[in-house]
Protein backbone atom coordinates (compact mmCIF):
# COMPACT_ATOMS: atom_id res chain seq x y z
CA UNK A 1 0.00 0.00 0.00
CA UNK A 2 2.96 2.06 1.13
CA UNK A 3 4.46 1.21 -2.38
CA UNK A 4 1.17 1.90 -4.02
CA UNK A 5 0.78 5.12 -2.75
CA UNK A 6 4.70 6.63 -2.97
CA UNK A 7 4.80 5.47 -6.68
CA UNK A 8 1.59 7.19 -7.14
CA UNK A 9 3.20 10.54 -5.67
CA UNK A 10 6.30 9.84 -8.15
CA UNK A 11 3.78 9.85 -11.02
CA UNK A 12 2.19 13.03 -9.84
CA UNK A 13 5.69 14.98 -9.37
CA UNK A 14 6.43 13.32 -12.84
CA UNK A 15 3.49 15.22 -14.17
CA UNK A 16 4.07 18.38 -12.54
CA UNK A 17 7.28 18.91 -13.88
CA UNK A 18 6.01 18.06 -17.51
CA UNK A 19 3.12 20.02 -17.70
CA UNK A 20 4.49 22.39 -20.35
CA UNK A 21 4.63 26.02 -20.12
CA UNK A 22 2.62 27.48 -22.49
CA UNK A 23 4.85 30.43 -22.88
CA UNK A 24 8.36 30.15 -24.96
CA UNK A 25 10.02 33.21 -23.31
CA UNK A 26 10.70 33.90 -19.97
CA UNK A 27 7.17 34.03 -17.41
CA UNK A 28 7.28 37.07 -15.54
CA UNK A 29 4.26 37.09 -14.16
CA UNK A 30 4.12 38.98 -11.14
CA UNK A 31 7.32 39.43 -10.52
CA UNK A 32 7.81 43.31 -12.28
CA UNK A 33 5.69 46.08 -12.08
CA UNK A 34 2.59 47.06 -14.33
CA UNK A 35 2.93 49.40 -17.54
CA UNK A 36 3.16 53.13 -16.07
CA UNK A 37 4.69 55.93 -17.45
CA UNK A 38 4.06 59.71 -18.02
CA UNK A 39 6.41 59.92 -21.52
CA UNK A 40 5.96 61.94 -24.82
CA UNK A 41 5.05 60.02 -27.91
CA UNK A 42 6.64 60.45 -31.47
CA UNK A 43 3.88 62.63 -32.65
CA UNK A 44 4.49 65.03 -29.41
CA UNK A 45 1.58 63.86 -28.01
CA UNK A 46 1.48 63.24 -23.64
CA UNK A 47 1.06 59.66 -23.24
CA UNK A 48 1.21 57.24 -19.82
CA UNK A 49 0.97 53.62 -19.76
CA UNK A 50 -2.88 53.97 -18.92
CA UNK A 51 -3.38 55.43 -23.13
CA UNK A 52 -2.18 51.98 -24.25
CA UNK A 53 -4.32 49.59 -22.18
CA UNK A 54 -6.32 47.02 -24.34
CA UNK A 55 -3.64 46.56 -26.36
CA UNK A 56 -0.81 44.20 -25.50
CA UNK A 57 2.63 46.08 -25.55
CA UNK A 58 6.06 45.37 -25.71
CA UNK A 59 8.53 47.96 -24.14
CA UNK A 60 11.82 48.32 -25.21
CA UNK A 61 14.62 50.75 -24.61
CA UNK A 62 16.87 52.04 -26.94
CA UNK A 63 17.75 55.34 -29.33
CA UNK A 64 17.97 56.34 -32.87
CA UNK A 65 21.65 56.99 -33.31
CA UNK A 66 22.19 52.96 -33.31
CA UNK A 67 22.47 51.83 -36.58
CA UNK A 68 22.41 47.78 -35.94
CA UNK A 69 21.10 46.36 -32.59
CA UNK A 70 18.05 48.54 -32.64
CA UNK A 71 17.02 48.06 -35.96
CA UNK A 72 17.75 44.19 -36.20
CA UNK A 73 15.61 44.14 -33.33
CA UNK A 74 13.41 46.44 -34.34
CA UNK A 75 13.17 44.38 -37.71
CA UNK A 76 12.55 41.27 -35.28
CA UNK A 77 9.70 42.36 -33.93
CA UNK A 78 8.08 43.79 -36.76
CA UNK A 79 7.94 40.18 -38.60
CA UNK A 80 6.34 38.46 -35.19
CA UNK A 81 4.06 41.47 -35.93
CA UNK A 82 3.16 40.50 -39.42
CA UNK A 83 3.16 36.72 -38.19
CA UNK A 84 0.21 37.51 -36.31
CA UNK A 85 -1.75 38.74 -39.28
CA UNK A 86 -4.96 41.12 -38.33
CA UNK A 87 -4.22 39.89 -33.84
CA UNK A 88 -1.18 42.49 -34.49
CA UNK A 89 -3.57 45.52 -34.69
CA UNK A 90 -4.18 44.01 -30.84
CA UNK A 91 0.02 44.90 -29.94
CA UNK A 92 2.24 48.22 -29.72
CA UNK A 93 5.39 48.39 -29.60
CA UNK A 94 7.03 51.26 -27.72
CA UNK A 95 10.15 52.16 -28.41
CA UNK A 96 11.40 54.20 -25.47
CA UNK A 97 14.56 56.39 -26.08
CA UNK A 98 17.36 56.81 -23.38
CA UNK A 99 18.30 59.45 -25.28
CA UNK A 100 16.14 62.26 -25.29
CA UNK A 101 19.23 64.74 -26.58
CA UNK A 102 18.77 63.44 -29.67
CA UNK A 103 15.65 61.81 -30.03
CA UNK A 104 13.21 64.35 -31.00
CA UNK A 105 9.51 63.11 -31.71
CA UNK A 106 9.94 63.73 -34.83
CA UNK A 107 13.30 61.94 -35.44
CA UNK A 108 11.59 59.16 -33.52
CA UNK A 109 8.52 59.53 -35.58
CA UNK A 110 10.28 59.09 -39.38
CA UNK A 111 12.29 55.96 -37.23
CA UNK A 112 9.58 53.85 -36.25
CA UNK A 113 7.88 54.56 -39.76
CA UNK A 114 10.25 52.72 -41.39
CA UNK A 115 9.54 49.74 -39.50
CA UNK A 116 5.64 49.36 -39.42
CA UNK A 117 2.32 50.50 -38.34
CA UNK A 118 2.36 49.59 -34.69
CA UNK A 119 5.52 50.70 -33.42
CA UNK A 120 5.08 53.72 -31.12
CA UNK A 121 8.25 56.08 -30.22
CA UNK A 122 8.02 57.04 -27.09
CA UNK A 123 10.86 60.10 -25.70
CA UNK A 124 10.61 62.15 -22.14
CA UNK A 125 12.45 64.29 -20.37
CA UNK A 126 15.80 62.71 -18.66
CA UNK A 127 13.62 62.63 -15.15
CA UNK A 128 10.70 60.88 -17.00
CA UNK A 129 13.05 58.19 -18.68
CA UNK A 130 15.35 57.78 -15.81
CA UNK A 131 12.06 56.99 -13.26
CA UNK A 132 10.57 54.55 -15.95
CA UNK A 133 14.00 52.92 -16.48
CA UNK A 134 14.71 52.90 -12.74
CA UNK A 135 11.12 50.95 -12.54
CA UNK A 136 12.22 47.76 -14.28
CA UNK A 137 15.52 48.00 -13.37
CA UNK A 138 16.96 48.70 -16.95
CA UNK A 139 20.56 50.25 -17.03
CA UNK A 140 21.96 52.45 -19.87
CA UNK A 141 25.14 54.95 -19.80
CA UNK A 142 26.54 57.29 -22.45
CA UNK A 143 29.74 57.31 -24.21
CA UNK A 144 32.27 60.07 -24.37
CA UNK A 145 31.28 62.17 -27.28
CA UNK A 146 33.47 62.02 -30.37
CA UNK A 147 35.08 65.47 -32.44
CA UNK A 148 31.89 65.50 -34.36
CA UNK A 149 30.05 65.16 -30.66
CA UNK A 150 28.62 61.86 -31.67
CA UNK A 151 28.71 59.72 -28.89
CA UNK A 152 27.34 55.96 -28.20
CA UNK A 153 24.83 54.70 -25.98
CA UNK A 154 24.71 51.55 -24.01
CA UNK A 155 21.44 50.49 -23.34
CA UNK A 156 19.43 47.15 -21.95
CA UNK A 157 18.60 44.09 -24.02
CA UNK A 158 15.53 43.49 -22.44
CA UNK A 159 11.63 43.55 -23.96
CA UNK A 160 9.04 43.99 -21.55
CA UNK A 161 5.61 42.42 -22.60
CA UNK A 162 2.56 43.44 -20.60
CA UNK A 163 -0.89 42.30 -20.98
CA UNK A 164 -4.25 44.19 -22.40
CA UNK A 165 -4.57 45.49 -18.60
CA UNK A 166 -0.69 46.70 -18.38
CA UNK A 167 0.49 43.95 -16.22
CA UNK A 168 3.76 42.46 -16.79
CA UNK A 169 3.50 38.87 -18.51
CA UNK A 170 6.98 37.78 -20.59
CA UNK A 171 10.65 38.88 -20.92
CA UNK A 172 12.45 38.51 -24.52
CA UNK A 173 15.45 40.01 -25.97
CA UNK A 174 16.95 40.86 -28.76
CA UNK A 175 18.48 37.32 -29.27
CA UNK A 176 14.72 35.75 -28.56
CA UNK A 177 13.55 34.20 -32.22
CA UNK A 178 10.72 35.72 -34.00
CA UNK A 179 9.24 31.47 -33.86
CA UNK A 180 9.45 32.12 -30.22
CA UNK A 181 7.63 36.18 -30.15
CA UNK A 182 5.18 34.61 -32.60
CA UNK A 183 3.88 31.92 -30.27
CA UNK A 184 3.69 33.76 -27.41
CA UNK A 185 2.40 37.26 -28.51
CA UNK A 186 -0.31 35.00 -30.76
CA UNK A 187 -1.52 33.22 -27.53
CA UNK A 188 -1.42 36.18 -24.86
CA UNK A 189 -3.43 38.40 -27.90
CA UNK A 190 -5.62 35.37 -28.49
CA UNK A 191 -6.43 34.85 -24.95
CA UNK A 192 -7.46 38.62 -24.29
CA UNK A 193 -10.16 38.89 -26.81
CA UNK A 194 -13.30 39.42 -25.65
CA UNK B 1 33.43 14.58 -45.34
CA UNK B 2 34.67 17.86 -45.21
CA UNK B 3 37.90 17.65 -43.80
CA UNK B 4 38.80 14.54 -47.26
CA UNK B 5 37.73 17.45 -49.51
CA UNK B 6 39.69 20.28 -48.19
CA UNK B 7 43.02 17.46 -48.42
CA UNK B 8 43.72 18.07 -52.13
CA UNK B 9 42.97 21.78 -51.90
CA UNK B 10 45.26 22.23 -49.13
CA UNK B 11 47.98 20.07 -51.01
CA UNK B 12 47.54 22.17 -53.67
CA UNK B 13 48.10 24.96 -51.50
CA UNK B 14 51.29 24.05 -50.12
CA UNK B 15 52.82 23.20 -53.76
CA UNK B 16 51.61 26.33 -54.92
CA UNK B 17 53.61 28.36 -52.40
CA UNK B 18 56.88 28.01 -53.11
CA UNK B 19 55.97 28.59 -56.74
CA UNK B 20 54.32 32.35 -55.34
CA UNK B 21 57.54 32.58 -53.36
CA UNK B 22 59.68 32.80 -56.22
CA UNK B 23 57.71 34.99 -58.98
CA UNK B 24 57.11 37.52 -56.00
CA UNK B 25 59.96 39.78 -53.80
CA UNK B 26 59.32 39.41 -49.92
CA UNK B 27 57.90 43.34 -49.85
CA UNK B 28 54.09 43.70 -50.17
CA UNK B 29 52.50 41.12 -52.15
CA UNK B 30 49.26 42.38 -53.84
CA UNK B 31 48.94 39.48 -55.92
CA UNK B 32 48.10 38.32 -52.43
CA UNK B 33 45.43 40.36 -51.56
CA UNK B 34 42.84 37.87 -52.18
CA UNK B 35 39.39 39.02 -50.61
CA UNK B 36 36.27 38.21 -51.96
CA UNK B 37 33.36 40.53 -50.34
CA UNK B 38 29.80 38.96 -50.81
CA UNK B 39 26.05 40.05 -49.53
CA UNK B 40 27.11 43.14 -49.27
CA UNK B 41 24.03 45.47 -47.77
CA UNK B 42 23.11 48.15 -45.76
CA UNK B 43 20.11 49.26 -43.82
CA UNK B 44 18.36 52.30 -44.57
CA UNK B 45 17.51 54.43 -41.72
CA UNK B 46 15.71 57.37 -42.08
CA UNK B 47 16.10 61.15 -40.82
CA UNK B 48 20.15 61.12 -41.56
CA UNK B 49 20.90 58.89 -38.82
CA UNK B 50 23.89 55.93 -39.11
CA UNK B 51 23.14 53.44 -40.96
CA UNK B 52 24.75 50.06 -40.61
CA UNK B 53 26.98 47.89 -42.85
CA UNK B 54 27.14 44.17 -43.40
CA UNK B 55 29.27 42.11 -45.72
CA UNK B 56 31.15 38.45 -46.00
CA UNK B 57 34.99 38.69 -46.32
CA UNK B 58 36.55 35.81 -47.67
CA UNK B 59 40.15 36.09 -47.55
CA UNK B 60 41.39 33.64 -50.55
CA UNK B 61 44.91 34.54 -49.92
CA UNK B 62 47.66 32.64 -48.18
CA UNK B 63 48.00 35.06 -45.68
CA UNK B 64 46.51 37.03 -42.93
CA UNK B 65 44.55 40.38 -44.30
CA UNK B 66 43.19 42.99 -42.03
CA UNK B 67 40.45 45.84 -42.76
CA UNK B 68 41.74 48.67 -41.86
CA UNK B 69 39.03 50.92 -42.40
CA UNK B 70 36.19 51.97 -45.62
CA UNK B 71 34.91 55.05 -47.17
CA UNK B 72 32.02 56.10 -49.69
CA UNK B 73 31.56 59.38 -51.24
CA UNK B 74 27.54 58.16 -50.39
CA UNK B 75 28.62 58.93 -46.47
CA UNK B 76 30.11 61.64 -44.69
CA UNK B 77 31.99 58.75 -42.43
CA UNK B 78 32.42 55.13 -42.61
CA UNK B 79 34.02 53.36 -39.19
CA UNK B 80 34.49 49.71 -38.22
CA UNK B 81 32.26 48.99 -35.30
CA UNK B 82 31.21 45.92 -33.27
CA UNK B 83 28.15 44.84 -31.15
CA UNK B 84 28.78 43.59 -28.00
CA UNK B 85 26.81 42.55 -25.08
CA UNK B 86 28.75 43.08 -21.62
CA UNK B 87 26.40 43.03 -18.57
CA UNK B 88 23.09 42.78 -19.82
CA UNK B 89 23.98 45.72 -22.14
CA UNK B 90 23.98 46.14 -25.51
CA UNK B 91 26.93 48.38 -26.35
CA UNK B 92 28.97 49.62 -29.56
CA UNK B 93 32.60 49.63 -30.05
CA UNK B 94 35.04 51.12 -32.92
CA UNK B 95 37.42 48.78 -33.98
CA UNK B 96 41.01 49.75 -35.36
CA UNK B 97 41.30 46.45 -37.75
CA UNK B 98 39.52 43.36 -38.28
CA UNK B 99 41.72 40.41 -39.18
CA UNK B 100 40.91 37.80 -42.21
CA UNK B 101 42.92 34.60 -41.97
CA UNK B 102 44.22 33.26 -44.93
CA UNK B 103 41.43 30.98 -46.13
CA UNK B 104 38.90 32.27 -43.58
CA UNK B 105 36.30 34.11 -43.48
CA UNK B 106 34.94 37.21 -41.33
CA UNK B 107 30.82 37.94 -41.45
CA UNK B 108 29.89 41.52 -40.69
CA UNK B 109 26.23 40.92 -39.43
CA UNK B 110 23.54 42.18 -37.21
CA UNK B 111 24.65 42.10 -33.97
CA UNK B 112 28.10 41.80 -34.06
CA UNK B 113 30.68 43.80 -36.65
CA UNK B 114 29.25 45.99 -38.55
CA UNK B 115 30.44 48.96 -41.13
CA UNK B 116 28.73 52.59 -39.07
CA UNK B 117 27.80 54.67 -41.68
CA UNK B 118 27.44 58.59 -41.12
CA UNK B 119 26.05 61.15 -42.85
CA UNK B 120 24.46 59.55 -45.66
CA UNK B 121 23.48 61.40 -49.54
CA UNK B 122 20.40 61.84 -50.53
CA UNK B 123 20.81 59.08 -53.04
CA UNK B 124 21.28 55.94 -50.56
CA UNK B 125 17.95 54.89 -50.26
CA UNK B 126 16.21 51.43 -50.36
CA UNK B 127 17.09 49.56 -53.68
CA UNK B 128 20.20 51.45 -54.70
CA UNK B 129 23.42 50.63 -54.60
CA UNK B 130 26.09 52.20 -52.63
CA UNK B 131 29.91 51.97 -53.17
CA UNK B 132 32.38 51.57 -50.54
CA UNK B 133 36.05 51.66 -50.69
CA UNK B 134 37.26 48.40 -48.55
CA UNK B 135 41.02 49.75 -47.44
CA UNK B 136 43.21 46.35 -46.14
CA UNK B 137 46.43 47.10 -44.67
CA UNK B 138 49.03 46.27 -47.65
CA UNK B 139 46.70 46.24 -50.57
CA UNK B 140 45.02 48.35 -53.09
CA UNK B 141 41.51 49.87 -51.79
CA UNK B 142 38.89 47.72 -52.85
CA UNK B 143 35.61 49.08 -53.63
CA UNK B 144 32.36 46.70 -53.64
CA UNK B 145 28.63 47.54 -54.22
CA UNK B 146 26.68 47.63 -50.95
CA UNK B 147 22.59 46.98 -51.87
CA UNK B 148 20.77 49.23 -49.53
CA UNK B 149 17.72 47.51 -48.38
CA UNK B 150 14.78 48.72 -46.39
CA UNK B 151 15.08 49.53 -42.19
CA UNK B 152 13.71 45.55 -42.15
CA UNK B 153 16.82 44.32 -43.76
CA UNK B 154 14.54 41.88 -45.87
CA UNK B 155 16.52 41.49 -49.54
Amino acid sequence: MRRTLLLFLLALLAACSHAPSPWQLTDVRGHLPDLRFHLTDDRGRPVTGASFRGKTVLLYFGYTHCPDVCPTTLAHLTVALQNLGPLAREVRVLFLSVDPGRDTPAVLHAYVRAFGPYIVGLTGTPAEIARVAKRYRVAYSYGKPNAEGNYEVSHSAAIFIFDARGRARLLADQQSTVAQLTHDLHLLVSRQRP
Amino acid sequence: MKKHASLPAALALALAIPGAAIAAPARAQPHDCRVRVEHAWVRWLPAGLPMGGYMSLHNGGTRTVALTGARSTGFDGVMLHRSMRRGGLDTMQPVAAVSIPAGGTVRFAPGGYHLMLMGAAAAVKPGARVRIELRFAGCAPQPVLFRVRDASGRP
